[in-house]
Parts: structure tokens; sequence; C-alpha cells
């Protein structure tokens, strides 16, 4: 999910290798979680940087989230990846935490993220908020 | 009028040598946007962002470092040359701040690439 500063885009040509050969249905309901995760201030983006937006409260929990929503789009196959796998395993073993702790393992560039959850609580021009 | 051929010369050389070169190449760099929280007391708790964390970023091979300091909001971003690094954290009297021990502490960064790391620390 990215942000222009105007709209939201959900991508579904992200880098395969990245979500591990996540298939499309899996991709979108990951994405619509972002988005939903947007509208409830778990995550947003910001422009500190301009012109670009970036995440902003962006934490492993929030990504934990996403590919359980994905997984509940389309279960995981045996043929996909080991990463998918094993993220379905310890999301089926210990919940969202379970897959917060399997992204801190993972050899991915989720394990940098802080576990969080942390919620979007400040306000500035330069981090998008809902309109009311 | 010999000088004069040679000057003219030199100079035709020293244009088209100009011309030829390349233009300069941009520095590859990547960019490492730090998050800087406090760990909860519980897994699974919210993480609050912490101001003002002064944050040492090494090479691997503690040959390089660089420091930069977060915002009030916790952010801080850093363009750092391609490669792998390590980072602690500091108040602003330079005292080192215990990290959170499940938290990643080192990267890997490639060029044009922009990582989220977060610097996490230990819960009060």
């Amino acid at each position: 999910l990215k942000y222009n500063g105007q709209v939201f885009i959900v991508s579904l040509k992200g880098n395969a290798n990245e979500y591990g050969a996540i298939d499309s249905n899996q991709k979108v309901a990951h994405e619509f979680e972002h988005g939903r995760q947007v509208l409830d201030r778990e995550l947003s983006y910001h422009n500190y940087n301009p012109p670009d937006w970036k995440p902003w409260a962006l934490d492993r929990t929030d990504e934990a989230k996403a590919f359980a929503a994905g997984f509940d789009a389309t279960p995981v196959a045996p043929d996909q990846s080991g990463f998918l796998n094993g993220m379905r395993q310890a999301i089926n073993a210990g919940g969202i935490q379970g897959g917060v702790d399997y992204l801190g393992r993972s050899n991915t560039k989720y394990r940098y993220l802080p576990a969080g959850p942390i919620n979007v609580t400040h306000r500035s021009p330069a981090i998008y908020e809902v309109p009311k | 009028m010999k000088f004069l051929s040679n000057v003219t010369a030199l100079l035709i050389v020293l244009l088209s040598s100009m011309a030829a070169q390349d233009p300069p190449k941009p520095l590859p760099l990547g960019f490492a946007d730090f998050e800087t929280v406090r760990a909860a007391k519980t897994k699974g708790e919210l993480q609050v962002s912490v101001p003002s964390i002064v944050i040492r970023i090494s090479s691997k091979d503690r040959k390089r470092e660089s420091f930069a300091i977060s915002s009030r909001e916790g952010y801080v971003s850093v363009p750092l040359r391609p490669g792998s690094y390590c980072f602690d954290a500091y108040d602003q009297k330079g005292l080192q701040l215990e990290l959170d021990s499940e938290q990643a502490r080192c990267f890997d960064l490639v060029a044009h690439d922009r990582l989220v790391v977060g610097v996490v620390l230990a819960a009060n």
C-alpha cells in the first residue's frame, strides 16, 4: 500500500521475493488490511522528507495482521515459499503475536521493524490523517 | 605561428577530453528510517514513541560510525552507504541506553533501498 499525497495505491507488482511469492488474492487481502490499519490509526504515512510519503508507525504487528488477512483470503499452499508456510504455522500456533515473533526471526527486512504495536499518536501536517 | 597552432591543438585536445568525460555519478545511498520506541512490559501491549534518542550507527567492521538524533515524534532518517551496520542508543548526555533484547541490532542496507529500523528501548 502506498500513498502519494493524494490517493492510496494498492500495488500488486511488488517484489515477489519480498512477499515470498504471495499469490494475488493473498496480496490484495494483505494490502487491504494495511488500508484498514490506516483507517484505525494503527499505521499512516509521512512526508518528513518531501516529496515522498513513507510508512509511519509501521511495525511487525501491522505486517503479521496483514499476512493473517492474506491467509484468511486464500490458505497457504504447501508449494508456496518456506517463509509463507512458516508464517502460517507461526500464526496458527501463536496468533498474531506468533507471527510478530516469526517475522523478527525471519531473513527478511520485516525483522528490522519494531515489534509494536505502535499506533499513530502524533498529529502533524507531515503525517496523513484520515479526514473525519 | 607554429606556437599558435600548437596551442590550438592543445586546446582542442583539452576540450575534446573534457567533452568525453562521463557525467558525475550519483552517490549510491540507502536510507535507514529509525523509529525510536520503548518496549511494553508485556508482549503485545502498545510500544510508545520516545523522542530525542541519540543513535550511534557503526559499520560492522567498526571502522566508521555516524550519529543521529530522533525527532520529538521518535523518527529520524539517515542516509548511509550500502553495507552492514549495527546500532546502539544513548541519551543526550552520552549515557548508553539498554535496548530490548528481542530486537535486531544490525541491518543490511543496499543502495536506493529504504529500511524502517526499530530502535526499541528496554521496558521501564
